[in-house]
């Protein structure tokens, strides 16, 4: 649970493409329900649009 | 790099004078700075097209998309606008360096005209890297290679990013040769509304019409797929997703030339999608997985209509009440 929540974290922290590129496989990796596989792919998401800011 | 940097443009006087009841018209035309958002004109055909000018203006237009899309005076928000036949493989810049939310149009009165080809096999007509560009009015003509347009994001750099994109009152025509119509690597929040797919047929037969390959970062989430035609291709829609919205869009299975193998999948194995909503689709054939329909375990397949009735996933009156098994 703490390492998702740990990457759930660390992803709202990312502030490059290269960043996000590396950690989301990680995110993925850590969710180990269907509801964290589908938390994890909104969090990438919006870290994307995060990190894009347009 | 500074994207919205105002350059001075240069303008001759005009030879008439404002025009009585338009405001702004007698507005002179001398030294004046740009505003944020310009219009750019293309035109191949026109006996004074050239790259060379500014492209501002319709009587000097550019020649060439590409100019357009890589000149200086282009901020966000602008607009190129194209007449006459296009045979480029034009490439965006990426999100950080290129200008956001660019409308390229063209001038045609529909779908079909003008036409959009690339000049070679195996680069798509369009290569869009930037976040939030709109192409609408293009009848797109399909390479042996490539894709009409192909959506990056990150499976080229890790700034090419086209999330955003529209694409709207397109005509993707395959010529009975070509690979795919549109081919996404994953980008979220993209419109593909009123457009046409058709002849995506080749030698191999996995030809698309709509298309979701290499996803680097993630499948495509959020896409808004509405009001298509799908018909004598292939395969019509092969996208795998999550979260998006099929509406509208009417599939035929055997159609007047081909028959598609896969009509609409938004899951496949090794890359599956989920918690899609699929409403409102003319869905005509076998509507099963074996018939070239598939959906995730959570997708919504309601209120198609389908004339596959012995199928235990459509009512008597022909609506889907589940996604085919």
């Amino acid at each position: 649970m703490a390492k998702f929540d740990d990457k759930i974290k660390a992803l709202k922290q990312v502030t490059t493409m290269p960043e996000l590129l590396a950690l989301a496989p990680e995110v993925r990796k850590a969710a180990t329900s269907k509801a964290k596989k589908k938390l994890a792919e909104h969090m990438i998401y919006l870290a994307t649009e995060h990190i894009l800011g347009k | 790099m500074i994207t919205n940097m105002h350059y001075p443009l240069l303008k001759l006087r005009p030879f008439f004078g404002g025009q009585f009841g338009v405001p702004g018209s007698e507005a002179p035309q001398g030294l004046r700075w740009s505003p944020d958002a310009v219009v750019l004109y293309v035109d191949s055909g026109h006996p004074d097209a050239s790259d060379n000018a500014d492209g501002t203006n319709p009587e000097q237009p550019k020649a060439t998309v590409q100019s357009a899309v890589n000149s200086s005076f282009l901020t966000d928000y602008s607009v190129i606008v194209v007449n006459g036949a296009v045979s480029e493989s034009v490439v965006t810049p990426d999100y950080v360096t290129g200008p956001s939310y660019i409308s390229i149009i063209g001038t045609g009165p529909s779908g079909y005209s003008p036409s959009w080809q690339s000049d070679a096999t195996d680069e798509p007509a369009l290569d869009m890297r930037a976040v939030g560009w709109m192409v609408q009015g293009f009848r797109f003509l399909g390479q042996t290679s490539a894709a009409c347009i192909e959506l990056r994001h990150t499976d080229s750099g890790a700034n090419d990013i086209a999330i955003r994109t529209v694409i709207q009152n397109c005509l993707f025509d395959g010529l009975t040769t070509g690979q795919y119509g549109i081919w996404s690597h994953g980008c979220y929040d993209v419109w593909i509304v009123d457009c046409v797919f058709q002849l995506w047929n080749n030698v191999g037969n996995d030809a698309c019409g709509l298309f979701a390959g290499t996803t680097p970062l993630a499948i495509p989430y959020r896409n808004h797929i509405i009001g298509c035609v799908f018909w004598d291709n292939d395969n019509h829609a092969i996208f795998p997703c999550n979260g998006s919205e099929f509406v509208g869009n009417r599939f035929q299975q055997v159609g007047y030339a081909y028959t598609a193998a896969q009509s609409l999948n938004t899951t496949v194995g090794g890359n599956p999608g989920d918690d899609n909503l699929v409403t409102q689709n003319v869905m005509t054939g076998d509507y099963s997985v074996a018939g070239g329909y598939s959906g995730g375990a959570a997708d919504i397949w309601i209120g198609n209509m389908c004339d596959d009735i012995a199928e235990a996933e459509v009512a008597d009156n022909g609506f889907s009440i589940l996604a085919p098994t």
